[in-house]
């Protein structure tokens, strides 16, 4: 079995074509589109988000405590 | 009898507490108002014209008696759809809920109640308070969006139905539908105001806000609505705050304002552009201390987290009900819907992890001014129904749970409302209002009635 960071860029395509033809086939052009893109917004953000890249700490391990989201979301205002 | 289209809510209940105008009075112009301009504006999902005379004529025969509720007695207000008000159908926007009546007020309104507000009824949300357009029209040119969520808010608030109405926020739900059609829009410091009873969209994001006619009409109503509730998790207790409207009445100094360059900057039109630099030239003669303001690094993720933080938590609150009616809904809450159950929790965890650096930058920066200064909108309301505009303006403060306000300030070459937000400091939603009253005071824009609410 492959995992997706085995596929190579061309394989990856490939796999993406044959998912949205099943999506379209099962929901629709329409739906399907919106979910594509939805989903492709949301792998794009998935993509861009790494803490680290703008860590302003040579110490990693304190800034991966400093950073680490709340037992309660409100922490994160209060 | 005095045309109360565009009165505010303090000279309303002044009105009314000096009895040169009843409740009842106040109450049935709005409705008479609304029955003349909705059919065409749709800002009302539900008018409860019944109800609200009758609690009008409570209200004189309280006055009379010599009582007053509180600062917002006779005065008529709507309520967003995806708030719950008992015995009155609360849709949330979806047909799923076409038949929801709840058996009690949602915090918010108990306390507008509480204070002697009258709800006029509930205005129209988007479905569940997503992204899929409304049919609310803006009054100021049927072809230009409303904006949304909380569209027949501030379509009601523009169009003289009544001088404030509820809506919420968990990206631009408030300031962008009050900035495209030109009032006052204001969301509190996240967990400041109860959200018991308003339907969820995302858990650590939403926020009540309202709409009202001026910077001090906000403040009133902070007084009336903030507070801790034990039965909303966030709520925080706030009881060290001063009275918000009390302390605009004080002399307010020039604040310090951040004008927020980079990324805003190039995505703004070049009329608004413009506007704001006439603006800002206008606020420095005022005596005001201006800097520019670089965003941080974090910044430019922050709206990727809050697309990712937004999907997974509507996803987990609509889980059961979308497994049983996935049609019934539009394309794209399902598309929210549908991606937020499959993106990873690592990438859930990693959104609140930025979430958390990019509100420690901004505090750091807000440590040394009131607040930052920013066109409320790229430009007015874009003219194209099938969106309700670009929330990429307002996410970032909102995910970090920052007070924003909205004010107008003018009105751009194709007629349609502009105005600036401002942001402030978490917590110092007093500090954030006396800012925005200051720029109120210093543009000193009298907003009027849009022309499809004026024809009527």
């Amino acid at each position: 079995m492959k995992f997706p960071g085995d596929l190579t860029d061309e394989e990856r395509q490939e796999a993406f074509d044959r998912l949205r033809e099943r999506a379209v086939e099962a929901l629709g052009e329409e739906r399907a589109t919106a979910i594509e893109v939805s989903l492709w917004k949301a792998s794009e953000a998935v993509a861009r988000l790494d803490p680290l890249r703008f860590s302003r700490d040579d110490s990693p391990a304190f800034y991966l405590h400093e950073t680490a989201p709340a037992d309660h979301a409100q922490d994160e205002v209060r | 009898m005095t045309d109360l289209a565009l009165v505010s809510v303090t000279k309303t209940a002044q009105l009314i507490r000096d009895r040169q105008l009843s409740a009842t009075e106040v109450v049935t112009a709005a409705l008479d108002r609304i029955e003349r301009t909705d059919d065409l504006l749709q800002a009302w999902e539900l008018v409860d014209r019944d109800g609200a005379i009758t609690a009008a004529r409570q209200a004189d025969e309280t006055l009379a008696r010599g009582d007053v509720l509180g600062p917002l007695h006779g005065v008529p207000v709507g309520i967003k759809d995806i708030i719950a008000t008992a015995g009155l159908r609360t849709a949330m926007g979806s047909p799923i809920y076409a038949d929801n009546i709840p058996n009690q007020d949602a915090a918010v309104v108990a306390r507008l109640k509480g204070a002697g507000a009258i709800a006029l009824g509930k205005t129209v949300t988007v479905e569940f308070a997503m992204s899929d357009p409304p049919r609310t029209l803006n009054p100021w040119n049927r072809e230009h969006t409303p904006g949304g969520s909380s569209s027949g808010s501030a379509v009601a608030v523009a169009s003289g139905h009544c001088p404030a109405a509820l809506g919420t926020q968990t990206a631009g739900s408030v300031i962008r539908p009050a900035a495209y059609n030109g009032v006052t829009g204001f969301k509190p410091t996240y967990g400041l105001v109860s959200r018991r009873g308003v339907f969820p969209v995302s858990w650590t994001l939403d926020t009540v806000g309202w709409m009202t006619r001026t910077v001090t009409d906000a403040a009133v109503l902070m007084d009336v609505l903030h507070g801790l509730d034990i039965h909303d998790p966030a709520s925080v207790d706030a009881k060290s705050h001063p009275g918000y409207a009390a302390r605009l009445t004080e002399d307010i100094p020039a604040p310090k304002l951040g004008i927020v360059s980079g990324d805003i900057e190039r995505t703004t039109s070049t009329e608004m552009q413009a506007h704001m630099f006439e603006l800002i030239e206008l606020l420095r003669q005022g005596g005001n201390w201006v800097e520019l303001y670089d965003l941080p690094i974090s910044y430019l993720y922050i709206r990727d987290a809050k697309l990712v933080i937004d999907s997974v938590e509507t996803a987990e609150v609509h889980k059961t009900v979308f497994a049983e009616r996935p049609g019934d809904y539009g394309p794209s809450a399902r598309a929210k819907i549908e991606t937020g159950k499959l993106l990873p929790g690592s990438a859930y965890v990693e959104a609140q992890r930025v979430r958390r650096q990019f509100r420690r930058d901004i505090d750091e920066a807000l440590a040394s001014m009131d607040a930052l200064i920013m066109p409320a909108a790229a430009g007015p309301a874009p003219r194209d129904l099938s969106t309700t505009g670009d929330p990429s303006f307002y996410s970032p403060w909102t995910t970090a749970g920052l007070p924003a306000i909205s004010v107008p300030t003018g009105i751009s070459r194709n007629g349609m409302p502009i105005g600036v937000q401002l942001v402030g400091r978490g917590h110092d939603d007093a500090g954030l209002l006396r800012a925005a009253r200051w720029v109120e005071e210093r543009v000193g824009y009298e907003p009027e009635l849009p022309p499809l609410a004026a024809s009527n």
